[in-house]
């Protein structure tokens, strides 16, 4: 996400993964999250309390692949801060890249097959809409979408 | 009997108590399994993340959900000019795999691999291709092997009538 507070109304950000992390065996662990998250503007504070010890151990020209690493061949544990917005409108133009599980993306390419092969009007519902924006948007270049299993 | 109490404005999340006062969060899309949460969890996204409140009684989670699925905003457009490219494509693939184990998913699969092969960047991708075009090989196989075990039933039956 390059920008994500345009509407005023700041973004909140996890450790990576909060589903796993806070609700482990399908409850959810509300105190655990609320004493985890942090605004925005405290992502740095975010990330060193998440990668603060590793950052020792590597130099500082390879600190930010603690947080956005790409290569998977790495044993160090690494992956994005969590971003939750507040505000469902978020400019494409302002999103780095995108993350889906796959079984959410082909639910969502099921019903949109099945607008495809109608013929005249057909109706689309609002995820279908987006998803299709995003996928347009990875084909041109203009963010990454990476599908997760 | 299910109590619908909020929902997200894309659908894609939901909240519901169940008859023992249990309330869950689903989510529709994918395979996901539902969590218990609290009452304040659901007020929370009300008053923080534009939830909206529902409170309505079902008889049963479909018809919660089917609630949620008619509240969503859609969009008309023609068929014809709905966009496909290769991240949509290969997802299309995945799902059309699954088209092949079902009798009334399966005649889709051609007409839906012809369609996604007329986008020039689809069809220029050498491994979306090749799956397509299997995928289509496939399902007109597993039709001539329905064909087939047609056409042996029937004469079987003939035999078994002494018609043969």
């Amino acid at each position: 996400m390059h920008r994500p507070i345009d509407s005023g109304r700041p973004a909140i950000v996890l450790p990576h993964n909060s589903a796993a992390a806070y609700a482990p065996a399908g409850t959810l662990d509300e105190s655990g999250l609320c004493q985890d998250a942090a605004c925005w503007t405290d992502r740095a504070a975010l990330a060193t309390a998440i990668r603060g010890s590793d950052s020792a151990a590597v130099p500082d020209t390879r600190w930010a692949e603690l947080l956005a690493r790409e290569d998977p061949a790495s044993t160090v544990p690494s992956d994005l801060i969590e971003v939750v917005l507040r505000d469902g409108q978020v400019p494409i133009a302002n999103v780095h890249a995108v993350r889906v599980s796959e079984s959410d993306f082909d639910a969502i390419t099921d019903a949109y097959l099945r607008s495809l092969l109608k013929t005249g009007a057909t109706v689309l519902s609002v995820d279908q809409v987006l998803l299709v924006q995003i996928a347009e948007a990875d084909q041109n270049g203009a963010l990454r979408l990476e599908v997760v299993r | 009997m299910i109590e619908l109490l909020a929902m997200s404005p894309s659908g894609e999340v939901y909240f519901t108590r169940d008859r023992h006062g249990v309330i869950w969060r689903h989510r529709r899309l994918g395979r996901h399994a539902s969590i218990q949460v609290s009452e304040a969890t659901v007020d929370w996204t009300v008053s923080h993340h534009g939830y909206d409140r529902c409170d309505r009684t079902f008889s049963n989670l479909v018809d919660a959900e089917a609630h949620v699925v008619s509240r969503l905003p859609t969009t008309t457009v023609m068929a014809e000019d709905l966009p496909v490219n290769v991240p949509i494509a290969r997802s299309a693939v995945r799902v059309m795999e699954r088209w092949l184990d079902s009798a009334t998913d399966a005649p889709l699969i051609v007409p839906t691999a012809n369609r996604l092969l007329k986008e020039d960047a689809v069809s220029a991708d050498t491994v979306l291709r090749k799956a397509l075009l299997a995928l289509s090989l496939g399902d007109q196989l597993s039709a001539l092997g329905r064909l087939e075990d047609s056409v042996d039933a029937r004469a079987e039956a003939k035999l078994i009538l002494g018609e043969g």
